[in-house]
């Protein structure tokens, strides 16, 4: 029979297990490699239950447990408990990543994004990837919101300068050409272009 | 049109797994894997050795509790065994415990550092890591073995650490290459042995960037602790025998990492096993160390701790939490039977000499904690699992 505790982790799972499979998908170099870290990241939810948060933050906080697995798995590490074997095999056979977008723009996206420092990156993927306000960033990174948000933004001109106009401008314009919505970039504090770099 | 808009689209156009271009639909696989998790025990996995998921604190979390911590210590300390037979004892240095008085809490600490000690024996299999290190600053702060996945021993200096792994030297190349991720190597001689060094900025970790190496658990740990600490290197030597080495020191700067790595040496078995009894309690301390534990604190009517109660041998700071804890689970249960004035007692456990002199771990941070969960909401139940009560 199920008590609380195990009711609280099935909400949390069900609410989450997609989120943190694809933050973790985003950040291993192998699809099936995130099914390790989603297990090992669950299995300490389940031990720690007592210490995750209630509400909108419980997402934000998983991504930082899972986070904190990826920075220090080893391969031997987190295959230790072999849990998630069907997941594993599943994501090594049938997940592949991004079948359909734009080579060339991903190209440059992604050769701006390895100019930029780890700790630039990462706060750029939870903002656009994760779409996490700098609030929860700052719980993901266990900093005080207000240096997430000045990170995040220091962050986003360095892009922006690294990504050039011609390649802004041309994400803008296949934005509204696919009627792309219009991202929430909640509450990021908007810095100026960086000199040189106007538009 | 937004400029700012646009960085971010850019940056969505990038992600490998946009939710709109990569469906997970693994139903079926999911819930497998939370009923294979639910089917876990909750309680934590005795700690084995493994450098990124532990670093050298202690009681970090409130669930690594007493009776996991002391289950792993006390099983590594009996490290018993004869002498190896690779020759004599280092005479010098033995170890930063060799000149603590016995029995009691305050065993140590500083003397002034000796002069750079003689590497001592060259490696075996026999002797890989019978490692003391000859500065009596630095003591010893924690010891795990295990014949199978091996061991570590570690030693402290204020909020310093420096820590010798032996894992097996079947897990070497793995080790290695997940050190090379950290950046590139250096060369380094260790105790006879030439293998590689892996510095690491700790500021790294305040910033919230990916080299982030957290203790005993990679999930729950503070980021970016260690204030005082700049430094961490991890040290990577070739396997002899079954295991391979890692030093992995987290220190204030290069001239206290060059200052402990050159008080290291290698002692034959029976020194080192008269340097691990050194610094811990045995069972023959043990009446001794509980007359000093218990101090000024309260027991609850009808408890009486015992020398068996403090699973010896284990280090002193372990051992405190054995005693501690035997004490705070029962007064917690009064507390939950309706005892009013033991929550009263609990609150007053800060002030314990027995608590306040295991300032050098988390224990009596978590204890705090605890306390105040249960102060909070009577129905708090994790105090039995942080405190390890039975």
């Amino acid at each position: 029979m199920s008590g609380p505790p195990e009711e609280r982790f099935r909400a949390l799972y069900d609410a989450h297990f997609r989120d943190v499979l694809r933050f973790a998908l985003r950040r291993t170099p192998q699809p099936e490699d995130a099914a390790d870290v989603v297990a090992e990241t669950f299995t300490v939810v389940w031990r720690r239950l007592d210490r995750v948060p209630y509400g909108g933050e419980a997402l934000p906080w998983l991504y930082g447990v899972c986070r904190k697995v990826l920075a220090n798995q080893t391969r031997s590490a987190l295959r230790r408990e072999r849990l998630g074997a069907r997941l594993r095999a599943t994501l090594a056979t049938r997940v592949v990543p991004d079948p359909a977008g734009d080579v060339t723009l991903r190209l440059s996206v992604n050769s701006a994004m390895e100019r930029l420092s780890s700790s630039d990156r990462e706060l750029l993927r939870l903002s656009a990837w994760e779409g996490l306000a700098p609030q929860d960033i700052a719980i993901v990174l266990g900093i005080a919101p207000r240096v997430a948000r000045t990170r995040l933004s220091r962050a986003r001109a360095r892009l922006r300068a690294e990504l050039g106009p011609e390649v802004s401008s041309k994400v803008g314009r296949d934005a509204r050409a696919a009627g792309g919505h219009e991202l929430d970039v909640q509450g990021a504090s908007l810095p100026q272009p960086a000199p040189g770099k106007g538009r | 049109m937004n400029m700012t808009s646009d960085d971010v689209r850019a940056m969505q156009a990038a992600d490998p797994y946009a939710p709109s271009r990569v469906a997970l639909d693994l139903d079926a696989e999911g819930r497998e894997l939370m009923e294979e998790i639910m089917s876990t025990t909750k309680e934590k996995t005795p700690l084995r050795a493994h450098p990124l998921l532990r670093r050298h604190g202690r009681w970090v979390l409130p669930v690594a509790a007493a009776a996991a911590v002391a289950a792993v210590v006390a099983g590594g300390v009996v490290i018993r065994g004869g002498d190896d037979g690779a020759g004599p004892a280092n005479p010098g240095p033995a170890s930063s415990v060799k000149a603590d008085p016995k029995p009691g809490l305050e065993k140590n600490r500083a003397q002034a550092k000796p002069p750079k000690a003689d590497p001592g024996l060259p490696p075996t299999p026999e002797n890989l890591y019978h490692v003391v290190l000859n500065d009596g600053a630095w003591q010893i702060s924690n010891l795990n073995n295990d014949e199978v996945y091996g061991g570590s021993l570690s030693w402290s200096k204020g909020k310093q650490a420096l820590q010798v792994t032996w894992y097996p030297a079947s897990e070497y190349q793995s080790y290695l290459a997940d050190r090379r991720d950290i950046g590139p190597a250096r060369d380094a001689t260790v105790l006879g042995q030439q293998g590689e060094a892996f510095h690491q900025a700790i500021d790294l970790k305040k910033s919230g960037d990916q080299s982030l190496y957290v203790e005993t658990e990679p999930t729950l740990g503070p980021d970016g602790e260690d204030p005082g600490n700049n430094l961490r290197v991890m040290t990577v030597l070739p396997p002899v025998g079954d295991f391979f080495l890692e030093f992995d020191a987290s220190v204030i700067d290069e001239a206290e990492y060059d200052a402990v790595m050159a008080q290291l040496s290698r002692v034959n078995g029976q020194a080192w096993n008269a340097v691990i009894d050194r610094a811990t309690v045995t069972p023959g301390e043990g009446q001794a160390f509980l007359d000093q534990a218990g101090q000024g604190v309260p027991l609850p009517q009808g408890m009486t701790v015992t020398v068996a109660d403090l699973e010896l041998p284990q280090s002193d700071y372990h051992a405190r939490a054995s005693f501690a804890s035997k004490v705070l689970c029962g007064w917690a249960q009064r507390y939950i039977d309706g005892d009013d004035a033991a929550l009263d007692t609990l609150q007053g456990s800060a002030d314990w000499a027995v608590l306040q002199a295991m300032d050098d771990g988390d224990y009596a941070d978590v204890t705090a904690d605890l306390v105040q969960e249960l102060a909070d909401d009577r129905t708090f139940d994790s105090w039995r699992q942080g405190w390890g009560c039975a």
